[in-house]
């Protein structure tokens, strides 16, 4: 409502009765179409101001979603799943191996927050959190191993779609600002017999002697003796220090766990006219936080058959052991007024 | 309070004045244009303005700056790279890349609450000179395992650390043709002269290398977020031990009406303790006893001394096995391509500022 302003008499000339009339009416419209240039600075105080006026608005449908989750373990998910690396249309998702949807391997805890009936320009505020723990998978025992990376980033899902069917929907899209990258460099050696083991020797050549230049833990020390051992399999002093004991599948002893901690905090504005596809203004959006563990190399052939080692022979293959995500939290409020 | 009263009363038979009129009607106009308050509205005890009432942005204003790569960042994608020529905060790189920042104006004073998050990563060995290469990755042969002393992490982009190996497939050779430009020659673990056979043992059952006390950790980044010039939050050094990771920060501080710049900035150096040795003339040993037992041996002369991240560059070395034992065989001269320092990238950040009015 603008400034009012009536009419001014002035001395020596007429007043009509219409000129009063006109100033009492303008008065009167005025106090019918009131708005803020009206009222003073701290006009009003929080008794006048509803509750959730600015940050909660239950008006347009349920908003103040929020997800948690306690503790669950992703799997590694190969190349092919690694929407990160995919980067087309700007972030769009179409390839439909990216579509994919798995809590064991890129859905943590098959979270969702839901967003309803948003309106062109009404901005929402979308905070996710939770903790990583990557356990060392001794990636790099052998020269060319490679540890795993971790990544997680927020992801607009248009509603429309069940998402309990496993595949998110087409043009859904990777929100790049929130992508985040996880890995610890260093590692541990897997447990092994590093100065050989019988059963190493069993495929040795048999031509050599290797009589002359093995012996077994338990047998007595040789100064200048035979040049190999196997120094697993427990001692008189240590008997419960052997193979099992130090496996990373059952013991975890492996010395370079590591830690991190995803938080984002991501505006998130309803566009009026969509910029690659028109699921962009859809009423109906949902966020969800998809995360792909891979890369790791564990320095060695990969083909089954190479799966000799361990108590067998000597070494395991380094294993892509599963990561732990907890205390998982997804929420989002609007910022209306 | 908005209550208002005509200011002239006319009694019976006066003449009214225009300014009467005047006067009386400014008390009205005056209240209407700028200065009603709750007094003039019809409010009841528990009653509220209708939310409808209120219009976008009465409380409070929000903003956002992203910044991201648009390619993959292990193929070099990156939003942000920190400089390598200074190790102070940056805002804007040698790319003319910015790192997200918003500028807004005020109304009126109130505070704002900033949330920062980002994540990078980091490529190379964060060696310094072919020299602390040599040290640091020669794996030697150590009684009993007979096997040919070796270089670690040939053609790698690791940090150095933990545990480095030097065994590479099931059988050990690797990269060997004609007229590979890979010219390392990784022969079998053992390998007797006295045998014309190959001993058949697999290196893959017993991998070889060496633990590393002290890592190339050393390299680190910080980020923080200013306001109008003033740091308001910062990371403190993140390591290149973690050579992907991602960083969080949020705060809230008052602000003042008119205009505000809050910037987020990034720092990247080379930090290390410099360690001392003692050194000089000690005093004389006593029967049994130790020189300068009373002087420490080492101690730290400066902590957290900066400097810039080293260039990345690839040394070759030669490395051949002048050890011969028990009848192995000479190893002929190995090539190992070892790549020098280290770079940080950043590949995604985002920041939200939310003004609240006052």
């Amino acid at each position: 409502m603008p400034y009012i302003k009536v009419p001014e008499f002035k001395h020596g000339e007429t007043i009509k009765s219409s000129d009063f009339n006109d100033a009492t009416t303008e008065i009167k419209d005025a106090c019918k179409k009131l708005d803020g240039l009206n009222f003073s600075d701290q006009a009003f105080g929080q008794d006048e101001v509803p509750v959730g006026v600015s940050l909660r608005d239950s008006e347009y449908g349920d908003r103040n979603a929020q997800f948690t989750g306690s503790v669950t373990s992703i799997s590694h998910g190969g190349f092919v799943d690694d929407l990160f690396s995919s980067y087309h249309d700007d972030g769009f998702i179409f390839l439909e191996t990216h579509r994919n949807l798995n809590p064991s391997f890129n859905w943590p805890f098959k979270n969702y927050i839901r967003l309803k009936n948003l309106q062109a320009g009404e901005k929402v505020i979308i905070r996710a959190s939770f903790r990583i723990n990557i356990p060392d998978m001794a990636a790099r025992t052998y020269m060319y191993g490679r540890p795993a990376t971790l990544k997680a980033a927020l992801v607009r899902v248009p509603l429309g779609s069940d998402l309990s069917t496993g595949d998110a929907p087409l043009y859904s899209t990777i929100l790049r600002p929130t992508e985040q990258h996880f890995r610890f460099a260093f590692t541990d050696k897997m447990p092994s017999a590093s100065s050989l083991s019988s059963q190493a020797l069993a495929h040795a050549a048999p031509v050599l002697p290797w009589e002359n230049f093995y012996a077994s833990r338990d047998s007595v020390f040789i100064e200048n003796g035979p040049w190999y051992r196997d120094n697993r399999g427990g001692s008189d002093d240590n008997p419960d220090d052997d193979y099992d004991a130090h496996h990373p599948t059952s013991a975890g002893t492996l010395n370079f766990p590591s830690q991190f901690n995803y938080t984002t905090c991501y505006l998130y504005e309803h566009p009026s006219e969509f910029v690659h596809n028109v699921t962009e203004t859809l009423a109906d959006q949902q966020f969800i936080i998809k995360v792909w563990l891979g890369g790791m190399n564990p320095g060695r052939n990969d083909d089954p058959d190479s799966e000799l080692g361990g108590k067998g022979s000597g070494c395991l293959k380094p294993l892509r052991l599963p990561i732990e995500i907890s205390d998982f939290d997804l929420h989002c409020y609007p910022v209306r007024r | 309070m908005s209550y208002r009263f005509p200011k002239v009363r006319p009694g019976e038979n006066e003449i009214i004045e225009p300014d009467d009129l005047n006067q009386n009607f400014k008390e009205f106009v005056d209240e209407i244009n700028g200065s009603l308050t709750r007094e003039n509205l019809q409010l009841k005890d528990d009653e509220t303005l209708k939310k409808s009432q209120f219009k976008n942005k009465t409380f409070c204003e929000v903003f956002q700056s992203s910044k991201y790569a648009t390619k993959t960042w292990d193929s070099g994608g990156a939003a942000f790279e920190p400089s390598k020529n200074t190790t102070g905060y940056i805002s804007v790189d040698k790319h003319g890349e910015e790192m997200p920042n918003i500028e807004f104006l005020a109304e009126r004073d109130g505070w704002i609450i900033f949330d920062f998050n980002a994540s990078h990563v980091w490529q190379g060995t964060g060696l310094l000179s072919a020299d602390e290469a040599l040290r640091m990755l020669l794996v030697k042969r150590h009684w009993p395992v007979a096997h040919y002393a070796r270089l670690a992490m040939h053609k790698s982009e690791l940090p150095v650390g933990g545990w480095v190996g030097i065994n590479c497939k099931d059988d050990e050779e690797m990269g060997i043709t004609h007229s590979s430009k890979i010219d390392i020659f990784v022969p079998p673990i053992v390998d007797f002269e006295l045998a014309t056979l190959s001993t058949g043992l697999r290196s893959r059952d017993f991998p070889q290398g060496k633990y590393l006390v002290q890592s190339t950790d050393r390299y680190g980044i910080r980020y923080r977020v200013t306001l109008n010039g003033s740091e308001i939050s910062e990371t403190g050094w993140l390591f290149n031990g973690k050579d992907r990771n991602g960083v969080y920060l949020c705060g809230v501080i008052p602000v003042r009406a008119g205009r505000n710049v809050i910037k987020t900035e990034v720092s990247a150096a080379n930090v290390e303790n410099i360690w001392g040795v003692s050194q000089g003339i000690r005093s004389e040993a006593e029967d049994g006893g130790k020189k300068g037992k009373f002087f420490p041996k080492s101690f730290v002369s400066s902590e957290n001394s900066l400097s810039t991240l080293p260039q990345r560059k690839t040394v070759t070395i030669s490395k051949g096995d002048e050890d011969l034992e028990h009848g192995l065989k000479r190893l002929k001269q190995s090539h190992y391509e070892i790549n020098l320092g280290i770079s940080c990238r950043v590949g995604a950040a985002n920041l939200v500022v939310q003004y609240r009015k006052g």
